[in-house]
């Protein structure tokens, strides 16, 4: 085996254990982010669909730190990562509703103010 | 050489094939792929929606980007990743937008409010304006009626001038002819008077007593020769004199005194009682008269309210007599 060779064979060896060192910690970012989207998501008071949503993401939080303290950590990340995404949709969902019920709200008071101003003019 | 060749080609053969299962997988028609970049597209393409939600579209196309290219064990996680991402651009979207017709309501309650400002600012002017005008046709009216009683007052002034102007002519003239009729009573009396004067005998029985006023009484005046000497019997004379008097005073109705007196010689209580049956003497004659004794009132007065010095006859004369005076 010739000098190149080794060096060649050292790079593969050490992205190999690079990886693998890698896969073995936990995804402490992975969960982190997830608590942090389901805390925003819960701040958005959902109900509903959000709240169905939020549910899902707060069990597959659930499974990912369950899966953590089993030292499963690529299935734990991988869990933390769905739940944050879910976590996302349900503040967006939240975020939706209650822009729609604020929408509806103004709609109806403007319609009413509109009305009295017609009523007080036609006075 | 050779050697060192066929190691370096075997160990790229094996990359080579290592990748493969990759490339194809990543070429292969991806219908999940298709179906998130259809969403977005029309995302993309939905005018309302085409500049919302940026940032998660942006993670949503990261996300199927890394779907198209997943392995094939990770393409689930990738997927659902995508799913979740794509359906949250949605509804971020879908959610800003919302937002902005809240603010566009906003406005528009805004707007709302200010018309109805401004409308209750106009009904506010047009108030104040009639309310100016009821007021000046309130003062006009005012102004109308205080000309109206002040003309009022002046035509009553004017009345009542005239009216006290007529009533003090009338009262001069009622005073001229109460002056007139006095003047007339007067010459009356002043020619009784005079004829009595000129009578040489006041006790003339063809005569009345001779009377002059004593403010608003009249005084006849019966002289002590009307009687005997310290006696209270009256001469035929006197008698004669008084029944003309009685003639006189018989239609008036004023109380008549009877008032005897003497001069300062002799006693008093003599004085006196002898001027009280003089006085009586005259009420007897004037009752005889036809006067009424109710109307008839006689007192003594002796030596008192002397009208002549006593020191001399003539004068203690006319001290003695009895005084009628008619109210």
């Amino acid at each position: 085996m010739t000098l190149s060779t080794l060096k060649i064979h050292t790079v593969f060896l050490f992205l190999l254990v690079s990886t693998t060192v890698w896969a073995l910690e936990p995804p402490t970012a992975e969960l982190s982010a997830a608590q942090t989207a389901v805390a925003l998501a819960e701040r958005q008071s959902p109900r509903g669909t959000s709240a169905q949503t939020l549910q899902a993401a707060k069990s597959q939080l659930a499974e990912a730190q369950a899966l953590n303290d089993k030292r499963k950590y690529r299935e734990a990340g991988v869990a933390a990562i769905r739940a944050q995404v879910t976590a996302e949709l349900a503040k967006a969902q939240a975020e939706l509703a209650k822009a729609r019920m604020e929408v509806d709200e103004k709609s109806a008071r403007n319609a009413d103010l509109r009305r009295q101003l017609l009523i007080n003019t036609e006075r | 050489m050779n050697r060192k060749m066929a190691g370096f080609l075997s160990i790229s053969l094996a990359l080579l094939l290592g990748f493969a299962p990759i490339s194809i997988a990543a070429t292969k028609a991806n219908p999940d792929v298709d179906r998130l970049n259809t969403i977005l597209t029309a995302l993309d393409n939905d005018p309302g929606l085409s500049e919302l939600g940026a940032v998660e579209r942006l993670k949503a196309r990261q996300a199927v980007t890394q779907l198209a290219s997943a392995k094939s064990k990770s393409r689930e996680q990738a997927l659902y990743v995508a799913a979740k991402r794509v359906e949250t651009a949605q509804a971020a979207a879908q959610a800003e937008l919302l937002a902005n017709q809240a603010l566009q309501l906003d406005r528009e309650r805004d707007q709302i409010m200010l018309q109805a400002s401004q409308r209750d600012a106009e009904m506010a002017r047009r108030e104040a304006d009639q309310l100016r005008l009821q007021n000046m046709a309130r003062q006009e009216e005012t102004e109308r009626l205080s000309l109206a009683v002040e003309e009022e007052r002046t035509a009553r002034e004017q009345s009542t001038a005239d009216a006290q102007l007529s009533n003090a002519q009338a009262a001069q003239a009622r005073k001229l002819a109460d002056a007139r009729a006095r003047e007339v009573e007067l010459a009356r009396k002043e020619a009784e008077l005079a004829s009595i004067l000129a009578s040489d005998n006041v006790s003339d029985g063809d005569a009345l007593p001779p009377m002059y006023r004593r403010g608003a009484s009249s005084v006849y005046t019966l002289a002590g020769n009307s009687f005997a000497s310290g006696s209270a019997t009256l001469t035929p004379a006197a008698l004669s004199s008084l029944n003309k008097l009685a003639a006189v005073l018989r239609n008036g109705q004023g109380i008549i005194r009877i008032e005897g007196f003497t001069d300062d010689r002799g006693a008093d209580a003599a004085n006196l009682a002898l001027s009280q049956r003089r006085a009586n003497s005259v009420l007897m004659a004037l009752r005889a008269g036809g006067l009424s004794a109710a109307r008839l009132k006689a007192s003594g007065k002796g030596k008192a309210q002397p009208v002549a010095d006593n020191g001399s006859e003539a004068g203690r004369a006319r001290n003695r007599r009895v005084e009628i005076i008619v109210n």
